[in-house]
């Protein structure tokens, strides 16, 4: 166990680490975007737009945080910091390597949901407390999402776990080393997990094809309409920092956390593989189409679900036939 | 170290509970429910029954508590600011509550509790698990029964009703 | 160290302030939620007891995820059942839901 000193260099340099990387996904997300949609995306601020993120947090920093009459005003300003708060929780228990985590939890995926599920209360605050029609109906449908992928993500993590014999995500990690056998990576061997896992993700954080509680065109931006200037920042944040530790959990559930050939050390391969699922993510959302609310709440309940359901149990009968 | 966090989360939660039992704003009563509910579950990672923690995390205040909002949401009269107004029963109610606190108190000071020295730490969720499946099975077949019964049953009570109101109008 | 008789008094205390919720209150739902914060008192005085009583024996966290469990689903009855009569009524404050009253 490392002391109380070396800890606290750990959890700092992982704060600091993980606004690095959540400028570094504004950016790529921009790029990738408009070289999906054949432009260019910034190109002026710093070489080939690299500043543009700075620029934006600078633009959210100097704005005016107005609170609108009428609102809870408790309610309104706490509501950014719950739905921001968790995001980073998460990251307390993904394994970078061996040796880098913050925690290591013997319950590590059962944190990682519990404190999810923490997030829908901020997100029911705010659109709740911002006294706004627009803002109500963006918290319903987002709340109606949120709660419907849970369980579609809980079931796809608890074929997993079935597998691997431990909710400890370092041990989950652990049971898919190998050197140059990738094939022993669980997505090889939950294919229909990874698949479920990821499109619940997606829904997780709002990105699109699912990101009606936030939709620009349609609803007015949904439940943070009210919000401006450095809470609207943390609800942003929020997203992108969301984006980065979800994907990392799906790295390490799936695609073996920082194990790979060992051309490249262990922490790239983590990177590698978390950039690559979150460049899949930027792709997804250059190429759909929005889903409609009650088409997003059937996907949920009526595919996803049942799909979960009979993976864990094909799952357990392959476990029990030894198979696995 | 542990008495302080002890105390502190003792705090939150009674606070909490306090204003939720008192508030008039329904909306902050609630929310404040889901801190006291967070409260507890610190309460028990003190005791070292960390999953429990988790299921309380997950279940009540990620659960329950967006239920309590929802129903709130659709249940909110005609105008202004969702207020509850109960000063003819606080009174007695608030007595009750004092006698009924003092009872326990005391029956608690009185009772000779047989010790163990600690908590033990060994409550890891692979125990649960095995001890869930092994001794507990028919406890848990039958929670997962009630649960099918409970969920088929509001959303028959909630048809019905809609029903009910679309043929009114 | 704790001693026992500290969560023991905490959570007597948690349940007479649901005590005081469901008789002050005259929000259905609030009741609801005092009944709710009576049963997570009684959680934590289980899970006190199996953790200073009985140190490897699980069965005090047994006991209160059934509770939790059963408890989930009763709120989720009850609430059900506070919508219907919100549609039919349009109130829910209990003193004007008396119609079963001779």
């Amino acid at each position: 166990m490392l002391s109380l000193g070396s800890q606290f260099l750990v959890a700092l340099g992982m704060l600091i680490g993980i606004l690095i990387i959540l400028l570094a996904s504004m950016w790529l997300e921009r790029k990738a975007l408009a070289h999906f949609q054949f432009r260019l995306g910034p190109m002026r601020t710093g070489y080939h737009g690299l500043l543009q993120p700075i620029a934006d947090a600078m633009k959210m920093v100097v704005k005016e945080m107005s609170v609108p009459e009428g609102v809870d005003v408790i309610l309104y300003k706490t509501a950014p910091f719950i739905v921001f708060i968790p995001a980073f929780m998460v990251m307390a228990v993904i394994p970078f390597t061996a040796t880098i985590k913050a925690a290591d939890l013997n319950m590590g995926i059962f944190y990682v949901m519990a404190v999810l599920s923490i997030s829908t209360i901020g997100y029911m605050m705010a659109g709740w407390s911002s006294h706004n029609k627009y803002s109500l109906l963006g918290c319903m449908r987002s709340i109606g999402q949120f709660v419907s992928y849970e369980l579609p993500m809980g079931l796809s993590v608890l074929a997993v776990v079935m597998m691997a014999g431990t909710l400890n995500l370092n041990s989950i990690a652990q049971a898919q080393s190998c050197n140059w056998n990738i094939f022993r990576w669980y997505i090889f061997k939950q294919p229909l997990a990874f698949i479920i896992f990821f499109i619940a993700l997606n829904a997780e954080i709002c990105r699109v094809p699912f990101d009606l509680p936030e939709a620009e065109s349609e609803l007015v931006a949904g439940f943070h309409v009210e919000y401006s200037g450095m809470r609207f920042a943390l609800l942003l944040m929020a997203e992108y920092v969301g984006l980065f530790t979800l994907t990392s959990i799906c790295t390490t559930l799936f695609l073996g956390g920082w194990y790979g050939p060992p051309v490249l050390p262990g922490l790239v391969w983590f990177f590698l593989k978390t950039f690559s699922l979150i460049f899949i993510l930027f792709w997804t959302r250059a190429t759909l189409p929005r889903v409609r609310a009650d088409q997003l709440m059937s996907l949920g309940w009526k595919v996803l679900m049942p799909a979960a359901l009979i993976n864990v149990v094909i799952t357990g009968l392959l476990i029990m036939l030894k198979v696995y | 170290m542990q008495l302080v966090i002890f105390f502190v989360l003792a705090a939150i939660t009674t606070v909490a509970g306090i204003i939720m039992v008192s508030a008039d704003n329904i909306a902050r009563s609630i929310y404040s429910h889901v801190l006291a509910l967070l409260g507890i579950a610190g309460i028990y990672l003190l005791l070292y029954a960390e999953f429990m923690a988790g299921v309380q995390v997950l279940v009540y205040a990620g659960g329950v508590s967006i239920m309590l909002l929802f129903a709130l949401m659709l249940t909110k009269p005609a105008k202004g600011v969702i207020r509850a107004l109960d000063h003819p029963r606080r009174v007695p109610a608030f007595i009750t509550a004092v006698v009924l606190f003092g009872l326990l108190s005391f029956s608690i000071f009185q009772a000779k509790w047989p010790l163990k020295v600690e908590p033990s730490r060994v409550m890891t969720p692979e125990v649960i698990g095995k001890s869930m499946f092994a001794d507990y099975v028919l406890p848990f077949e039958i929670v997962s029964v009630i649960l099918l019964v409970a969920l088929i049953g509001a959303v028959v009570i909630g048809v019905k009703g809609r029903e009910d109101t679309d043929d009114e109008e | 160290m704790i001693p026992l008789t500290y969560y023991l008094i905490f959570s007597a205390m948690l349940f007479c302030i649901g005590v005081y919720g469901v008789l002050a209150r005259r929000n259905s739902i609030m009741i609801l939620v005092s009944i709710e914060l009576m049963l997570n008192a009684v959680n934590i005085n289980l899970v006190a007891f199996s953790a200073y009583l009985r140190g490897d024996d699980p069965i005090g966290q047994m006991f209160s995820l059934f509770a939790i469990a059963v408890g989930a689903g009763e709120i989720g009855v009850g609430l059900a059942i506070i919508l219907n009569l919100y549609r039919l009524r349009n109130t829910i404050n209990i003193d004007q839901i008396d119609f079963l009253k001779w």
